[in-house]
């Protein structure tokens, strides 16, 4: 542990990392009775709505929280919709609607998991110009279009959904029945299942906030979520990293005493507690204007973190690295997977230019 | 950042001390000295530091009880962002006041801490470091300088290296071999040494820069009537020395970072640079880093003071430096071939790339914090050879 962290979360850390350790197995053997079970257990334990007030039926906790727990989820690369039922969950309460509050209480009392469908093809830019629409009805509004690359859609109950809606991206709740079909891919990285989700007239509630507003924020909310995974997955490759190098002997003696590799372990860490804090701000500054810039840094710089992480865990595992038995490969298709799904790390820091209005014409 | 009181009253204080005090003469030391520009109106600085003193300015996270303020680090964090913020001239005692005070605070006798703190604390006597020789840098246990007891005090032979501001110094707190039999940090004494007597000379190296902030210093029979701590604990002494947090004075650094990196900025819109996406890019990546920097100063302030979480410190700060300097005068293009005038003079982005070079040498080499990141704090096994 690169920071020194309160006790109660040293203590939910303890707690999320045992119980992830226990269920990985039941899990990858995939049955659906095992995910449903390993679920109910993760309700139970109060890890699902950390974000959604107590008066909302929710656990009443904050974003140090979750993240705690998703750098938890992101260091076993644990196949549970936590993250994205966490994001939904947390852009519903803040968008602040009626609608959204609502729809977070109801998630939270019936222990649902829920998808963030947003993405369309495989241009960033699609996240905030949806071309799915929204065409109102009775109370709500009817939802056309495709939505690909969504994340533990097979097992959501429900999604929330970017569409347009008179010309502007807007957040939406769809239930799972009519007018959706999910289909499952086949992916890169199988501790992360991605579905394209197919809505035809699909009924929704709109959630969005005041003055339409809950994409973009949601967006900023999946970043710092992201973030957090991979802060948890990159101390993960380090950890296994440094214990590989104790343990391993050649020449004599264990590969840690060789300086290059003892270097290049210092640089990762170096890295990744640079990231830690990025995440730390981000955390902190939720739910103020500096989010829009934090989220897309500590994203970027994390993820950055990650992928060297976890090319340089098969790297110095030698051999071994290179073998489907042994983790590192898991580790370094989740880096390179999320980049391909989200952006890469210069698109992310081009983000972060923009919104910090680095190149706006001097007043 | 959640503030106190207390550290709201200090901010308050120095701000408004410096609005009062950085003027007339001394409103000429705006932006003067600092690593590249030692020799910068050194007398006046000499003169703004006494001021200091005066207004109780010295020492402020000593404890009050040797005469500081016994502020607290976010406390002295405030004190350096305040006075970075004005503009405020580079100190001239830096390793009195960051150094060998609180060296003297914790290993010192009564006596002297009686005799040494005080003239730190009203800026009349300034120190310097002689640590480093020509065989040890990296490798400060291999030190050579002896010194033997004769007639009841110490006499100092040897040459120390790259001693800041030895021309200035009235005194050089020394890590010297007192045990000859003894080898690398055995036998070795923390001494203090008068800089302005006949067996001591100075000698300035010339830096890249073409300007000397760095000097040789021969010891020549050299007198010294004070060791701090027994003989043959210098190396725990001087080790307490290099451990002490620096935390404190690196969010004050950032805010001139801030400056510099506003003045790349400022550069690349003026000549047109900062329409080419590449430059874009490396001002956005200037800009992060320094964000970051920031970021991880904050954390490690709630993190506990682990002498090798400084490690990653330094390594983020002077790597982010010296990538700043290569962007500054990428920046200049062509331009920045040409030199200002004869004979040497160089411009500010010149300096800040050349003297950047340095910032990952000093205060402990690049590789020798991996070493440290890599052993004390990720627990890899010691190198071999060692």
């Amino acid at each position: 542990m690169l920071f020194a962290e309160s006790a109660e979360h040293a203590e939910l850390r303890a707690m999320v990392s045992s119980f992830l350790a226990e269920q990985l197995p039941e899990r990858l053997s995939g049955s659906a009775d095992a995910l449903d079970r390993s679920w109910s257990q993760v309700v139970e334990l109060g890890l699902v709505g950390l974000l959604v007030p107590e008066e909302l039926d929710g656990q009443g906790g904050d974003l140090a929280d979750a993240s705690v727990v998703l750098q938890e989820q992101g260091a076993c690369l644990a196949p549970i919709p936590l993250l994205a039922t966490t994001t939904v969950l947390g852009a519903l309460v803040a968008t602040g609607s009626a609608a959204g509050r609502a729809a977070a209480a109801e998630l939270c009392r019936r222990g649902a998991s829920a998808a963030l469908a947003f993405a369309e093809d495989a241009r960033l830019d699609d996240l905030r110009h949806p071309r799915t629409v929204a065409r109102a009805e009775e109370g709500g509004a009817a939802l056309t279009g495709t939505k690909r690359y969504v994340i533990d859609a097979g097992t959501a109950d429900v999604f929330l959904v970017s569409a347009s809606w008179e010309g502007r991206p807007e957040l939406f709740v769809v239930r799972r029945g009519a007018g959706v079909e999910v289909v499952a891919e086949p992916t890169l990285d199988q501790t992360r299942p991605l579905s394209t989700v197919v809505l035809d007239g699909a009924w929704a509630e709109r959630v969005s906030g005041p003055d339409g507003r809950g994409v973009e924020d949601a967006v900023d909310l999946l970043y710092t979520a992201l973030a957090a995974e991979a802060v948890g997955a990159a101390g993960r490759c380090l950890a296994m990293t440094v214990q590989h190098l104790r343990d391993r002997v050649q020449f004599g003696r264990p590969l840690g005493t060789f300086q290059a590799l003892q270097h290049r372990c210092a640089d990762l860490a170096t890295s990744l507690d640079a990231a830690t804090a990025a995440l730390g701000n981000a955390v902190r500054t939720w739910g103020t204007p500096a989010h829009r810039v934090a989220a897309p840094l500590a994203f970027a710089v994390a993820q950055e973190a990650f992928t060297s992480a976890a090319a340089e865990t098969i790297q110095m595992h030698g051999g071994i690295g290179f073998t489907w038995e042994h983790d590192a490969h898991r580790y370094f298709k989740r880096a390179a997977s999320t980049e391909l799904l989200f952006g890469s790390s210069r698109r992310l820091r081009r983000l972060v230019a923009e919104r910090a209005g680095l190149f706006a014409p001097a007043v | 950042m959640t503030t106190d009181r207390a550290v709201d009253d200090l901010r308050a204080e120095i701000r408004a001390w410096l609005a009062a005090n950085l003027t007339g003469d001394f409103a000429r030391l705006v932006g003067t000295g600092g690593p590249g520009s030692e020799h910068e109106d050194f007398d006046l600085r000499r003169e703004w530091e006494r001021r200091l003193g005066e207004g109780r300015w010295i020492g402020v996270g000593w404890p009050v009880e040797h005469g500081g303020r016994g502020a607290s680090l976010p406390a002295q964090v405030a004190f350096h962002e305040e006075y970075a913020r004005a503009g405020a001239p580079a100190r001239v005692n830096h390793m009195g006041e960051q150094l060998l005070g609180p060296t003297i605070i914790e290993f010192g006798t009564v006596e002297q801490q009686e005799r040494f703190l005080p003239p730190i604390l009203r800026g009349e006597e300034l120190w310097c470091q002689g640590y480093s020789e020509p065989d040890a840098g990296s490798d400060l246990a291999g030190v050579r300088t002896r010194a033997v007891m004769r007639d009841g005090r110490w006499h100092v032979t040897g040459q120390k290296v790259w001693t800041s501001l030895a021309q200035f110094a009235d005194w050089c707190f020394v890590l010297a071999r007192t045990d000859p039999g003894q080898e690398r940090h055995r036998g070795l004494s923390y001494l203090l040494v008068p800089m302005r007597q006949e067996g001591v000379e100075v000698r300035p190296i010339v830096q890249l820069t073409g300007t000397s902030e760095f000097n040789e210093v021969f010891f020549d029979d050299a007198v010294a009537e004070e060791i701090v701590g027994a003989p043959g604990d210098g190396w725990r002494v001087a080790l307490g020395t290099l451990a002490y947090e620096r935390g404190a004075s690196t969010l004050g650094q950032q805010i001139g970072f801030r400056r510099e990196l506003d003045a790349v900025f400022a550069a690349a819109r003026e000549n047109g640079a900062i329409d080419d996406p590449d430059v874009r890019d490396r001002l956005t990546d200037a800009w992060i880093g320094l964000e970051l920097l920031r970021d991880q100063a904050v954390a490690s302030l709630a993190a506990d003071g682990d002498p090798a979480r400084g490690s990653i410190s330094k390594l983020l700060w002077s790597h982010w430096h010296r990538d700043l300097g290569e962007l500054a005068v990428d920046v200049l293009g062509a331009q920045g071939a040409l030199a200002v005038s004869d004979p040497y003079e160089l411009s500010a982005a010149q300096r800040l790339f050349l003297f950047s070079r340095a910032d990952t040498i000093y205060a402990g080499a690049s590789e020798i914090q991996r070493t440290i990141i890599a052993e004390r704090l990720l627990g890899l096994p010691r190198g071999g050879g060692r």
